[in-house]
């Protein structure tokens, strides 16, 4: 994890066209973006096609990031709209949920156990509506504080708020219902 | 508080996201509602669960993935910047005209006056039915004609000269 002053180096060596710099802040991201377009999309190939999307589109915006904000926050509000983009795109039943990519920890019952659950988060995670969903799977999966989600989002504190907990409601009662805890 | 409101509070108690006076109150109705405790240690297991659900490893989205899309996206963004320029070439070019030619169109006995309130008596005329302007000025026709293909053909020029498609880029 890089610090603020040497992201605001890269951006500014971005700026000036140094595509290795680009590929620097790429590297530092490309994990987080991954994974919070795959617990949204819920399909490892249209993650991996918004993630690299999202990194395009920031490589042409980089004009107009804010010094004032993190990268990664500015990074994230990118995935996450593109990825609400594509699950409106998708309509209310979306398409059949894929978990099956590459672990590279081969310990069979872990991942096994690992992979089972993955499977029914990720179904449960399909119940919710695309703005409640957003807002759990950056709470949830990637750690962002409320404040930063509600930059992320744009949407003011207490509606984050109230999204994560409607979320967290649903995905318990159907996680319960499946026995799953 | 009610069990309710403890409800509402619940999932931003367990996130240390409330402020120092909600979460007094909720951790005074937990410490007394067998219920409202229960149903915190199953939110709790809830938000274990999720961070729990295993991601995709970040070798699934190699950097080079990424850059290796760079150099056809500089070129989208060059041809774009050269869309632009053409069409505020393009737009200049058509003002400038413009002008020049209502300013020519003021002074009376002028050609570009008479075409002026010929035109407008063609697009009167045309308003009532009629079609004897076109007789009256038969030129007109071929005027306009020639007008919008020497357009036509600047804007072509135009786009050769910014796009270059022979190469050179």
């Amino acid at each position: 994890m890089i610090d603020r002053a040497e992201e605001a180096a890269l951006i500014a060596r971005t700026c000036r066209d140094d595509q290795a710099a680009f590929g620097e802040l790429v590297e530092q991201n490309r994990g987080a973006i991954l994974r919070v377009c795959f617990r949204l999309l819920g399909n490892l190939e249209d993650a991996k096609d918004v993630a690299q999307e999202a990194f395009l589109q920031a490589y042409l915006g980089l004009d107009r990031f804010r010094e004032g904000s993190r990268f990664s926050t500015w990074l994230y509000r990118i995935a996450v709209n593109l990825c609400l983009n594509v699950l409106r795109r998708r309509g209310p039943r979306g398409e059949p949920l894929d978990e099956a990519f590459p672990d590279p920890r081969p310990t069979p019952d872990r991942v096994y156990a690992q992979r089972e659950l993955g499977r029914r988060i990720g179904r449960a995670l399909e119940r919710l509506s695309p703005d409640v969903r957003a807002a759990v799977v950056l709470r949830d999966t990637m750690g962002l504080s409320y404040s930063e989600i509600g930059e992320v989002l744009d949407i003011p504190l207490g509606t984050v708020k109230s999204r994560i907990s409607a979320a967290r409601w649903t995905l318990r009662r159907y996680l319960e219902a499946a026995d799953d805890l | 508080m009610t069990c309710d409101e403890c409800r509402d509070h619940l999932s931003a108690f367990l996130d240390r996201e409330l402020d120092p006076y909600h979460r007094r109150e909720v951790e005074t109705h937990l410490a007394g509602c067998a219920s409202c405790a229960a149903d915190a240690a199953a939110l709790e297991r809830t938000i274990l669960a999720l961070q729990d659900a295993p991601s995709p490893s970040e070798s699934l989205l190699p950097a080079s993935a990424v850059l290796s899309r760079l150099p056809a996206l500089e070129a989208g963004r060059d041809r774009a910047a050269d869309r632009a320029a053409i069409a505020e070439a393009g737009a200049a070019v058509l003002g400038l005209g413009m002008a020049l030619w209502i300013g020519l169109a003021l002074i009376p006995g002028h050609l570009a006056f008479r075409l002026l309130t010929r035109i407008a008596s063609l697009l009167y005329t045309l308003a009532r039915g009629g079609m004897a302007p076109w007789i009256a000025m038969p030129g007109l026709g071929w005027g306009l004609a020639g007008a919008v293909v020497g357009l036509l053909a600047l804007n072509g020029l135009l786009i050769l000269a910014v796009q270059r498609p022979w190469g050179s880029r």
